[in-house]
């Protein structure tokens, strides 16, 4: 996590955006090029016209034979149409089965409706869509919104606001982000930036439960998004910059009770490690290690900050989750391998136990969190079929790692990094390039990439079953860094570093790519100027869907890379698109547009765009909504009971 | 163990070279201990804190002009000595997570804009850092010393941002005018470069 | 300095350090090649001396001894003295002795910077102005822990000592035991040492650091591995009365506890506390220690008044400020800091 600006104190509302952008619209569908871009990418988007598109039944790309999505009745896969969970299901594939919307009609989206929340922060996450409702919550403050999609342009059903503590917003590390929410039991669940959770009526937006979950005025907040397993809510906290102890809590889905809590760092009994924990490499092995690993008492403020996502595989009866950065950045201050921070656990839901663990960066140096969601997938692997987990980590190398038992099957680098030579054949531990060590006291250390936000943050990527294929932004950064010797003050940042950031080889911040999991290659890729921020959206239509932080949303042939259109948005994307089924019975997809979050670390860039806060969703142009007269017919009830909403 | 009553009376001399370290310089010996004032350390006389109490954060109902804002002096500002020991404090205290190495801002807002919601002026920095602010900005009143929260005043004063005490009412009036630079919200002539 | 002053040193108090008097290694080797640099040097003096007298006493020679004429040509030729053959004799002495001296210095200073076993114990020690800072490393890492001022140190075993600093040029010496060591900002310096006998040996900053050098001691305690293993689990083990609060504790003791935690912890630790500050010593276990002040004075309640409420009365310029704090608050810091054993 980095610091970003946070410019809470300038805000100005751009209420009339949504307006202008009906206009801009229509013809927006042009050509952007820049310097890098790859040259059988720059067609793609020629104009608005579908006839540019025929192109894309070319020969199918690269296949994974044989990879597929896990499924059954306990994978929590929701009707075809509906989207009620982030990852979309327990394996967080984020495919859609939908497909209206394909390589050959994608390139006449056009925006059916847009939405504006008021907050000018940044907006990650994704809509949730059940019982034709969009659900949509904003960053601090934290209000939830139910828009009601059977009307035209989809008014405020209602709206809820739980005002939270705005002492959270000195103690969110890089901005005040709400990173996804969650439909179930009837309730909308997510996390406020304050430490609580918060269960609201997903019918009448009045709140069923709140539970204090943690304490932000010792710097914790929590930003990552819940996920319901069985009768229990798991949650995580925040604050890996602030010397917090990271932990995942289980709440009760009925009350909101706080069930077990299971610790990242310390000992075994607060880990919740017990004697069915088997890690499969010797080295994570041991009584008490998230105690001995560290100097006596530092474990404490060791950081591990649960705040990423959250997979579960009900046939193993398996919860994975990630840990994130070791607290403080400043290795010096911490020797030994600083377990189990910049890892990941798999746990049993039921009472928290760990069953494995896998650390990837032990003795974290450079701020390489291990919180990045761990895609549960089938994959064919040396000729056998496995069942794995998928995580492209903070550290630049992709990880195939089997999920029952924790043996590392596949890893190597997806995008530009050069702090480790490779992961050693036997304990799996990245091999460290000494000169990119940062332990050095009080000396720059040069290009070390990539930097802290990694070769990919939190933004999560997509598998689609139809190509075998993971569809990941990747960034391409790297950064000059000096540890610092650094206190721990209980509500300040513990942090340790001075740094600066600088664009990796090639010049293009981002990059969007496919990736072969079951070998660890990369398939193709579309270099971004901007970073690419967003998380992905894979379809049955075989279309990918990103968007960058500049504010192109874009749609790619899944199978061949190509891109088939693309859209300017009124603010960077850093949320993930998804897409549903609307009561008209025809596919939409949606995506937020408000840059923030660790997008903010280039802003210096010229063309960064301004703060944001709007979703927009997008139609077929041959099954656009009726918006014309009857729009504005029907609308003038609509917009009376939402003017009542606002007072 | 117990605890032996307090009977101690300060040494009346060598205690004036209190900040030396700090302030890189030996100070002479300034006599007895009772003449130092409220706070005070080294024999810098510091502002009162109930002066500073009267010090309001917002404008003055019936449009008073707070000449405090303007009255109360930094005792150290511009000493090169108190601003280096200020500075040593800002990244010592962990002000430089939120603020910046170059206190150009990140958790925390930019020090060297001209847009402070909570003034600029000496007493009104010093009451910032001392009383903590609602969106995150902690109290340090009760960790530094009132020469520690100076010198740290000091400092911040020196980062260029916000305005000189004298163009306080102008900034509360937003009448800024030709000295402000409009494409970088900076004063004019008065970026730095940390 | 000079012969006398040294031998009189040594006869002095056993409190003041003096590395004629070793009690390890590698200043044993030292004194040792001081001792035998010493008795050569005198010894020479000794013979010099005594040829410049017989020099003096012998009367000189006849002139016509010495010489003699030739009667064909009447012309004198000197006549060689056999005597002077011995200035060969002594300038082979003299080159075998130095020769000698020399590779004896360079073989003992060469073996003596090294210890002769591999060190089993490592020891950190940072200096700042004007303390120490004690790291005591340990394989294990939550087994390492830091201390300042007062180091312990079994006999008999070699320890690996490295110097960093975080300010000024300093200079890290235990007369009795090893010779000094400079403290350069931005570099860590290595030597070693091993007490061979019990006892508390005084070090000291030897190299002028700013206002207050004079004020830069510490003590390394040499004792029996058993209680140095005593003495190093129980600076090892968090604060006795760590978190969760023992309600056993005295309301006042609790009181200063509170105090501490939102007062000094920016700079000092406590741990198990919220208190975690690096910029001053770790207290953890102050009041274990002798001294307060790096040796400035002894650790009693009353002085731990005076330092807590004004540290710039007693250390002038130390990073220490003068607290704003209540008569009754500092005395319940110190109460607090006395539990802290």
């Amino acid at each position: 996590m980095q610091p970003v600006d946070n410019p809470s104190i300038r805000i100005a509302f751009r209420s009339l955006m949504s307006l202008a952008f009906a206009s801009v619209a229509v013809t927006a569908c042009t050509t952007h090029e820049y310097p890098g871009r790859r040259a059988n990418d720059a067609g793609g988007s020629s104009g608005g016209s579908a006839a540019a598109t025929s192109s894309t039944s070319t020969p199918a790309g690269e296949n994974v034979t044989g990879a597929t999505a896990p499924t059954g009745p306990g994978w929590g896969i929701p009707a075809d149409g509906d989207w009620t969970t982030q990852g979309r299901d327990y394996a967080n594939t984020r495919y859609s089965p939908l497909a209206e919307i394909d390589t050959s009609n994608v390139s006449s989206l056009r925006i059916a409706w847009s939405f504006n929340d008021g907050v000018l922060h940044g907006h990650e996450g994704t809509p949730l869509v059940a019982n034709n409702t969009m659900y949509l919550v904003t960053p601090f403050p934290d209000i939830a919104y139910a828009l009601d999609l059977t009307k035209p342009g989809a008014p405020i059903k209602w709206t809820y606001r739980p005002n939270p503590s705005p002492i959270a917003i000195g103690k969110a590390c890089c901005d005040v982000v709400n990173r996804g929410w969650q439909l179930a039991d009837g309730k909308l669940i997510y996390n406020l930036l304050d430490g609580h959770t918060v269960a609201v009526d997903a019918a009448t937006g009045k709140e069923v439960w709140r539970t204090q979950v943690y304490d932000v005025t010792q710097g914790v907040t929590m930003t990552m998004a819940p996920v319901i397993v069985k009768d229990k809510v798991l949650v995580g906290n925040s604050g890996g910059e602030m010397g917090v102890l990271g932990s995942l809590t289980a709440l009760d889905l009925k009350t909101g009770k706080i069930d077990w809590q299971a610790t990242s760092t310390g000992p075994d009994s607060l880990v919740k490690i017990g004697p069915d924990f088997k890690p499969f490499y010797s080295w994570m092995q041991g009584k008490n290690l998230g105690e001995t690993t560290w100097p006596a008492g530092a474990w404490k403020n060791g950081a591990g900050a649960v705040w990423g996502w959250i997979t579960y595989d009900p046939d193993l009866n398996l919860i994975y989750a990630g840990t994130s950065n070791t607290g403080p950045w400043n290795a010096q201050q911490r020797p030994g391998l600083n377990l189990w921070t910049s890892g990941v656990f798999a746990r049993d839901p039921d009472n928290g136990m760990a069953k494995w663990a896998f650390v990837f960066t032990p003795h974290n140096e450079w701020d390489y969190d291990g919180v990045n969601e761990n895609i549960l997938v089938n994959l064919p692997i040396n000729g056998k079929q496995r069942k794995v987990m998928v995580q492209f980590n903070r550290n630049g190398f992709a990880y195939t790692i089997d999920r029952a038992t924790g043996e590392v099957l596949v890893a190597s680098p997806f995008g530009h990094e050069n702090w480790a030579s490779g992961i050693d054949s036997v304990t799996k531990m990245p091999i460290v390039v000494p000169e990119k060590k940062t332990e050095v006291p009080g000396h720059w250390v040069r290009d070390i990439c990539p930097a802290d936000i990694g070769v990919k943050d939190e933004q999560p990527a997509a598998f689609s079953p139809r190509t075998g294929l993971f569809y990941v932004p990747v960034q391409n950064i790297c950064m000059d860094y000096k540890g610092r010797e650094v206190s721990y003050i209980a509500g300040t940042p513990y942090w340790g570093a001075d740094m600066t950031r600088h664009v990796g080889p090639g010049g293009n911040y981002g990059e969007f790519i496919a990736w072969n999991a079951s070998t660890g290659k990369k398939v193709w890729g579309i270099p971004e100027k901007f970073l690419v921020y967003s998380g992905v959206l894979v379809t049955g239509g075989d279309v990918a869907f990103y968007g960058t932080v500049d504010g192109w949303f874009r749609a790619v042939n899944a199978r061949t890379g190509k891109i088939l259109w693309s859209q300017k948005l009124g603010s960077g994307i850093i949320g993930a698109p998804m897409t549903f089924r609307g009561p008209d019975g025809h596919q939409y997809v949606s995506v937020l547009a408000g840059v923030g979050g660790a997008a903010m670390v280039t802003k210096a860039m010229p063309g960064f765009p301004a703060r944001g806060g709007t979703l927009y969703t997008f139609a077929l142009d041959s099954s656009m909504p009726a918006q014309g007269v009857q729009g504005s017919q029907s609308g003038a009830s609509s917009n009376g009971a939402q003017a009542k909403e606002k007072r | 163990m117990t605890i032996h009553a307090f009977a101690f009376r300060s040494a009346p001399c060598f205690r004036a070279a209190a900040i030396a370290l700090l302030i890189g310089s030996v100070q002479a010996c300034k006599g007895q201990p009772e003449l130092l004032r409220e706070g005070s350390t080294g024999g810098i006389p510091l502002p009162k804190d109930s002066t500073l109490a009267r010090v309001a954060l917002g404008d003055i109902a019936g449009s008073t002009r707070n000449a405090l804002l303007t009255s109360i002096k930094n005792p150290y500002e511009g000493n090169t000595g108190a601003i280096e020991a200020g500075g040593e404090l800002f990244i010592r205290m962990n002000c430089v997570a939120c603020h910046g190495y170059d206190a150009r801002g990140g958790m925390g807002p930019d020090l060297t804009d001209t847009y402070w919601r909570y003034g600029g002026s000496p007493a009104e920095i010093y009451k910032s850092i001392s009383e903590g602010r609602p969106k995150g900005m902690p109290a340090w009143g009760a960790m530094l010393t009132s020469d520690e929260l100076w010198k740290l005043t000091a400092y911040v004063q020196s980062l260029g941002g916000s305005f000189p005490a004298a163009l306080a009412e102008q900034g509360k009036q937003g009448n800024l005018g030709a000295t402000l630079d409009t494409a970088t919200g900076v004063l004019k002539g008065r970026q730095s470069e940390p | 300095m000079s012969l006398p002053y040294v031998i009189a040193q040594t006869r002095l108090d056993s409190h003041v350090p003096s590395y004629m008097r070793p009690a390890g290694a590698p200043a044993g080797g030292e004194a040792m090649l001081g001792w035998a640099l010493t008795i050569i040097a005198v010894a020479v003096t000794v013979v010099i001396a005594i040829l410049l007298v017989v020099a003096v006493l012998r009367k000189r020679e006849d002139p016509d001894s010495t010489t003699t004429r030739n009667a064909s040509d009447g012309t004198y030729r000197v006549r060689l003295v056999s005597g002077l053959s011995w200035i060969y004799v002594g300038l082979a002495i003299t080159v075998v002795t130095l020769l000698g001296a020399f590779s004896a210095t360079v073989v003992s200073l060469a073996s003596s910077a090294h210890a002769s076993s591999r060190p089993k114990i490592t020891m950190d020690i940072t200096a700042h102005q004007w303390w120490w800072e004690v790291r005591m490393e340990d394989s294990v890492p939550s087994d390492a822990f830091v201390t300042a001022n007062e180091i312990h140190v079994p006999v008999g075993v070699p320890v690996e000592i490295r110097v960093q600093s975080q300010d000024v040029i300093h200079s890290f010496w235990v007369p009795e035991l090893f010779g000094k060591m400079d403290v350069i900002p931005g570099q860590i310096n290595v030597t070693w040492m091993r007490a061979d006998r019990s006892g508390t040996y005084r070090g000291a900053c030897a190299e002028y650091c700013g206002l207050q050098h004079a004020h830069m001691a510490f003590a390394i305690t040499a004792e029996p591995q058993k209680m140095y293993d005593r003495w190093a689990a129980a600076q090892r083990a968090t604060s006795a009365n760590s978190l969760p609060p023992n309600a056993a504790l005295p309301p006042n003791v609790l009181r200063g506890e509170a105090i501490f935690v939102s007062t000094c912890s920016g700079c000092h630790a406590v741990r198990g506390t919220n208190a975690l500050g690096r910029l001053g010593p770790d207290l953890t276990h102050v009041a274990s220690r002798q001294t307060i002040g790096a040796g400035l004075v002894d650790n009693t309640p009353a002085n731990l008044m005076r330092w807590v409420s004004d540290a710039q009365a007693m250390k002038p310029g130390a990073l220490m400020p003068r607290m704003d704090l209540r008569h009754d608050d500092v005395a319940a810091v110190v109460s607090y800091l006395t539990t802290l054993h």
